[in-house]
């Protein structure tokens, strides 16, 4: 059949066309995702042969009895001793940490790990495990416990993280996506597993049954059907269920978000009438979810697969209470691999329906070269573009070099060495990341590692044409970065700093801080005669003498703000301390009337003085108060009869300007500015 | 002989109080009946003491000790710590711990010679634990559960272990622990031993509730028959008269 009038029809997983059918592989990048899983599965069969093993063991020599551990999975000790020493190492300590949170988890089997991984698991840390040092083994534990948890909660779909399983079928330039989780054990036997899923038209007798359920936020939705009456269905309204149940329930908080109980386990129980309605519903609904579900019971244990959404606590309502019908290690059950809306009856037949699609994926062969690489994938009108779109970008992604701003380039050697110079390149590659991360150690690991020679031009095809004008060498990379450690590297290791650009540009020019320029200086002073400096944009050298002349003259300027700040603080605290004796001296004296005036006077004046402040310097503030300060007593001496004619600049009383040049209004022998000062000392007064 | 007995209406004995070979713990009650049951059966052998730990009445739960010494949390006042030195015997050292999981008895399960921890405790605590109470230490747990003091109570005769532990994990701890073992449960078919029952090498006192299979079982286990002073001569009576006729 032509490809074509295959890819006319959305295609159906029960009912794949025979041609597809006999040629379908799995292609070689999917089945990468799914070693781990396999070697799982293969550690399992292990400790099954570990258990039947032990089993035996019972069975033969009930008499002698071996100590053993079953935790670690080991079953025979030599005597007890060894036994009781094993309890006491940290790989039997970190067994029954993980086992007990396995076990929490509600997972039976936990999987030991054997000495060997504890030991690459602790890696370097293992020295300090027999030491003193117990702190750090601890909370080293502790740490890789938690890790490990981490890596346990991504269930397995999350780990191979490509929801699809593609298919390649040799002689047509297609490729073909199911969903993992529709095939048994994720896709291992995958082939095997399609054939099975096949529905031949004789076999309409036997119903083949789904269950598909959804929970969230209140809404319910399931239903059963048999996948033997939908072979053919491409639209979500032509699906037909054998059952199906929807219920809702007002049982999230409105605004606030997340459920009532969520709510009620962090926050202690809201006591408002709404969380008891929310609290009502809420078992309401898993009431009558569980009352359905055992309805439904002979139907879903008949059933090949079950698919169920029930995110967070909406999991309690169908798993784990007594006389539960769906248990949550059952392994039939499935989540949705994609994410779903609103539980409704539709959205369950859609689900459905993208559920069993095969996704089509075209696959143009570029003649030119062999590398699979060179595929361009153009998208079918049949299928979801958001997910073309989506593995165009996987199959990107898994082509490109591992540095961000590096795009594939066609390789300018002929085909023969592209190997060898995709390797080297590749370590050039890695380079350049370390350089651009500023990672010295690596860095200076990684060229000692490989032996790269860092004196060398970087290949053109590292980097892609513009950067490669500007930065030519490692040396104008590091210089340009300003990693100034990773520069006086590559200038001791025999790198040329002489080496321009295309717009003749040094690495020395590059440099952006003074400390990179430094370096280069320091190194031309230590080797004058090893490159032509003036080629090399460095300007003079920087010997170690000059340095430190630098730095004493540093110190001397410092020294000398030093002393000039102090001179200035010292000043200005013998002017306040003259003020205030001043002030001292003179109040005793002045009458009470006076004083009271004066009282008046400061606390007129201070409102305005301090707005007048605001904003500026702190020193500035306090010489400015200081200035207003003696400007106050002064007038506070003037004020006084006795004192009056020797002093000899008069001040206003009231806002202590100047009246050398003015006509003054007196009052009581008070002299002011003008009435309105005249006036406010009246005010005062009264 | 096992005794049955009851802490205000509670049953869970193993709560308020702790017992060891020399000396046992009892928490204020606001009837001495409690202590009176203790005090009639060991009064003349070891001192039965009224404490609290941390103001609280949960001393069975809060410490953890043997013949050699005592554990107690952080959380315990100076009083109270004055209080235990002045009435314990000498020999018996006591520690105040500072550990995270602070109810030492749920997370310590020690006889004289051997002690079972929670794998959470740290490997400071578990020096401690070597050092005062004089025990090898061991991360286990027991049918899956971390809390080992709960779920087990041992003597230096033999121990009593959640109902659900397997056999094979049965045999493991009995060669571990070298006494023997059995699953059951007390307090008519509750699964937390160590709140159930107290037992020392001579005595064992459990909840009202529990029937008389289950404290057939603990006096069996618990070698608890003939441990009478006269156990020992009629232990060794065949010998002897083997020996001299």
């Amino acid at each position: 059949m032509d490809i074509n009038t295959i890819l006319l029809f959305p295609i159906q997983i029960f009912s794949l066309p025979p041609e597809i059918l006999s040629a379908i592989t799995l292609r070689e990048d999917s089945t990468r995702s799914l070693t781990k899983l396999i070697s799982d599965s293969e550690t399992i069969t292990k400790i099954k042969e570990i258990d039947s093993f032990t089993e035996q063991n019972e069975n033969d020599e009930n008499d002698l009895m071996k100590p053993t551990c079953f935790v670690c999975g080991i079953t025979s000790f030599e005597n007890v001793e060894q036994q009781r020493e094993h309890y006491k190492l940290d790989w039997h300590r970190f067994n029954v940490k993980m086992r007990a949170i396995n076990l929490e988890r509600g997972k039976n089997k936990y999987n030991p790990i054997t000495e060997e991984e504890f030991e690459e698991l602790m890696g370097d840390s293992l020295s300090s495990i027999s030491g003193s040092n117990s702190d750090t083994t601890d909370d080293d534990i502790t740490m890789r416990v938690n890790n490990l948890k981490i890596d346990d909660n991504e269930s397995p779909e999350k780990k191979n993280a490509e929801p699809i399983l593609w298919f390649s079928c040799s002689p047509m330039t297609i490729n073909l996506g199911i969903y993992k989780n529709i095939l048994n054990n994720l896709g291992e036997n995958a082939i095997e597993d399609i054939h099975k899923l096949q529905i031949k038209p004789n076999e309409k007798e036997n119903p083949r049954l789904w269950t598909m359920l959804m929970i969230r936020g209140g809404h319910f939705a399931a239903l059963i059907l048999d996948i033997t009456a939908n072979t053919k269905v491409t639209n979500a309204k032509e699906v037909k269920v054998i059952v199906h149940k929807t219920f809702h329930r007002y049982t999230t908080r409105r605004k606030q978000g997340g459920s009532q109980a969520s709510n009620d386990n962090t926050k202690g129980k809201a006591k408002s009438a709404g969380a008891e309605l929310r609290r009502y519903n809420e078992s309401a609904l898993q009431k009558s979810i569980r009352v359905l579900i055992e309805q439904w019971k002979s139907m879903i244990e008949e059933s090949e697969l079950i698919f169920i959404h029930a995110p967070g606590n909406n999991k309690n309502i169908i798993y784990n209470y007594e006389g539960a019908v769906l248990k949550k290690d059952d392994r039939r059950i499935r989540s949705f691999p994609f994410s779903t809306k609103r539980p409704t009856f539709t959205e369950l037949r859609k689900t459905f329906i993208e559920l069993t699609r095969v996704k089509v994926l075209e696959v143009k062969v570029n003649e030119d070269s062999q590398e699979p690489s060179k595929n361009k994938l153009t998208e079918n009108n049949l299928i979801n573009s958001q997910i073309v779109i989506e593995s165009l970008e996987e199959i990107k992604g898994s082509k490109e070099t591992p540095i961000e701003s590096v795009e594939p380039v066609e390789p300018v050697e002929p085909v023969e060495s592209s190997n060898n110079l995709e390797q080297a390149s590749n370590k050039v590659i890695k380079m350049i990341q370390l350089i651009k991360k500023g990672k010295f150690d690596l860095f200076v690991n990684h060229i000692t590692k490989n032996s790269i020679d860092v004196t060398e031009l970087l290949p053109i095809t590292t980097i892609s044409e513009n950067d490669n004008s500007k930065l030519p060498t490692l040396l104008h990379l590091a210089s340009y970065l300003g990693h100034h450690d990773i520069v006086e590297y590559l200038l001791h290791q025999g790198a040329d700093p002489t080496i321009t650009s295309k717009k003749n540009v040094t690495p020395y020019d590059l440099a952006n801080d003074k400390e990179t320029r430094n370096i280069f200086r320091r190194y031309m002073a230590e080797h004058m005669d090893k490159w032509d400096w003036t080629i090399a944009h460095v300007p003079s050298p920087l010997t170690k003498e000059m340095e430190e002349e630098q730095q004493n003259k540093l110190k001397e300027k410092k020294k000398k703000n030093k002393e000039k700040k102090k001179k200035t603080t010292i000043n200005k605290k013998e002017k306040e301390l003259e003020g205030k004796t001043v002030t001292e001296s003179i109040e005793p004296k002045s009458e009470s009337l006076i004083s009271a005036s004066s009282k008046k006077l400061t606390s007129n004046k201070t409102p305005d003085s301090s707005s007048s402040l605001i904003g500026l310097p702190p020193e500035m503030r306090m010489k400015i108060e200081r200035e207003r300060r003696a400007r106050a007593a002064e007038a506070r001496l003037k004020s006084t009869p006795i004192n009056l004619p020797s002093i000899g600049n008069v001040v206003c009383t009231i806002c202590g300007k100047s009246l050398s040049e003015l006509v003054p209004f007196e009052v009581s022998e008070l002299k002011f500015c003008s009435v309105k000062c005249v006036k406010n000392y009246r005010e005062s007064t009264l | 002989m096992a005794v049955r007995a009851q802490f205000e209406n509670s049953n869970e004995l193993g709560v308020f109080s702790r017992l060891t070979n020399s000396y046992c713990l009892v928490a204020i009650g606001g009837s001495e009946n409690f202590y009176s049951v203790f005090e009639s059966e060991l009064g003349d052998v070891i001192p039965v003491v009224h404490a609290s730990i941390a103001g609280t009445r949960i001393v069975g739960r809060l410490s953890a000790g043997n013949r050699k010494g005592l554990l107690v949390p952080s959380t315990t006042t100076d009083q109270e710590l004055q209080h235990l030195r002045n009435s314990l015997p000498d020999s018996v050292k006591i520690q105040r711990i500072e550990e995270r999981l602070s109810a030492l008895g749920n997370v310590i399960a020690c006889n004289d010679y051997v002690a079972l921890v929670h794998p959470d405790i740290d490997r400071e605590t578990q020096e401690i634990i070597r050092d005062v109470l004089e025990v090898e230490v061991f991360t286990q747990t027991i049918a899956g559960n971390v809390l080992v003091g709960s779920y087990c109570a041992i003597s230096n005769q033999g121990g009593l272990v959640h109902p659900r532990t397997t056999v094979q994990d049965q045999d493991e701890l009995s060669s571990l622990l070298q006494i023997p073992l059995v699953a059951g449960t007390i307090n008519r078919g509750s699964d937390v031993i160590g709140a159930g029952i107290v037992v020392n090498d001579w005595t064992a006192f459990a909840g009202l509730d529990s029937t008389s299979t289950e404290l057939s079982v603990v006096e069996s286990i618990f070698k608890l028959h003939d441990a009478q002073p006269t156990a020992i001569v009629k232990q060794m009576r065949d010998s002897l008269v083997d020996t001299y006729s």
